[in-house]
């Protein structure tokens, strides 16, 4: 489910688990609303690395992902007002992650730069950086609906419900979707992985 | 007995552990008498390995909680509490011209009202013809201050 389990994420200042850390997103955004700027940097560390995976697998860009999430937080704190009582926080973030990050992929396309491709690993590619190129290929492949869901998904904190108020589909059609989305993310990366499979 | 496409259906909902028990039962009973059904998960369930290792591995930061809460705030943001809140309403130059367009209709309306209600009033001057009207009619009103009708009555 999403929502925050303070001792599951990841504590991205590197100190202990203080008071702070352990208060829920809405105690958080409350002291955010009265300027508590360290509320603030506690919310975005609790998901700042979820959100860039989720734009990550819609964008394949590590720069275009932390930009798009970078502009979703600046959003969701000029809007925290409108936020409270209306619902799971991460959820909302989430929604803005991917309109952020579709939003870019429109710029991103109207400019007609291109993102890294695959091609066949040379001498000098290592296992790693292999496997992460196929991945982003199989990615790209994929209509943006399927990419989305999955990368919804991949974070494995949403379930189909809330995934479904994200992307405001029925979750009937997330089920569906996520299960073509996942077919056809396999069937590529088999045909691209090859023997190594 | 459940088939290949009813199974191949429900692969998704499977590995996210979404299946009734029923199902998953029914689920599992034909994937151990279908290799084909066995081989094709499995696929899955490595590309989904691969997927989540490759967003482990390559969307990570790039920048520190710190320099990442720094560049928001460079993105004018703004304190949404309070005082900060409306510093912030203010902050946005729409919002600038539309406070100020809002304000100057405000503005007009109420000296507009203040004239009106002015107009409405009784001025001392009213009060003093009043008096005189009711005492002598107001035909002597009318000869108050009239220096060519001055003592045609007397009062």
């Amino acid at each position: 489910m999403g929502g925050h389990t303070p001792r599951d994420d990841n504590n991205a200042q590197g100190e202990g688990v203080h008071e702070i850390d352990e208060l829920p997103d809405d105690k958080l955004i409350e002291r955010v609303e009265f300027g508590d700027e360290q509320s603030f940097a506690v919310l975005v560390g609790r998901y700042r690395v979820k959100a860039l995976h989720v734009a990550y697998g819609i964008l394949q860009s590590r720069a275009d992902a932390e930009d798009a999430v970078q502009e979703a937080f600046i959003r969701i704190y000029r809007h925290l007002g409108k936020f409270r009582g209306t619902g799971c926080f991460s959820s909302w973030l989430y929604k803005v992650v991917v309109n952020e990050s579709l939003r870019l992929l429109r710029t991103r396309r109207l400019a007609s730069t291109k993102t890294e491709s695959y091609s066949p690993p040379g001498a000098t590619a290592d296992k790693d950086t292999e496997a992460i190129l196929v991945v982003k290929q199989c990615l790209s492949d994929l209509p943006i609906k399927y990419r989305t869901v999955l990368a919804l998904r991949a974070i494995k904190e949403l379930d189909y419900a809330e995934i479904a108020g994200i992307i405001e589909a029925p979750v009937g059609t997330v089920r569906s979707r996520l299960n073509e989305a996942r077919r056809l993310f396999a069937e590529r990366w088999k045909e691209l992985m090859g023997d190594e499979v | 007995m459940m088939r290949c496409k009813q199974a191949r259906k429900l692969f998704s909902v499977y590995l996210d552990e979404g299946l009734s028990l029923g199902e998953a039962q029914d689920f599992e009973k034909h994937l151990s008498a279908c290799a084909g059904c066995r081989e094709q998960l499995e696929s899955w369930q490595k590309a989904g390995a691969a997927l989540t290792a490759a967003l482990d591995a390559d969307a990570v930061p790039s920048t520190s909680l710190e320099e990442f809460v720094s560049a928001c705030r460079s993105g004018e943001i703004q304190p949404v509490g309070s005082l900060g809140r409306l510093v912030q309403r203010l902050s946005a130059p729409r919002r600038v011209v539309a406070a100020t367009v809002a304000g100057s209709f405000a503005l007009t309306f109420a000296l507009i009202l203040v004239f009106w209600a002015a107009s409405l009033s009784t001025s001392p001057l009213d009060k003093e013809l009043s008096v005189y009207s009711n005492r002598f009619g107001p035909a002597n009103v009318l000869a108050l201050g009239d220096p060519n009708r001055a003592g045609e009555e007397e009062w």
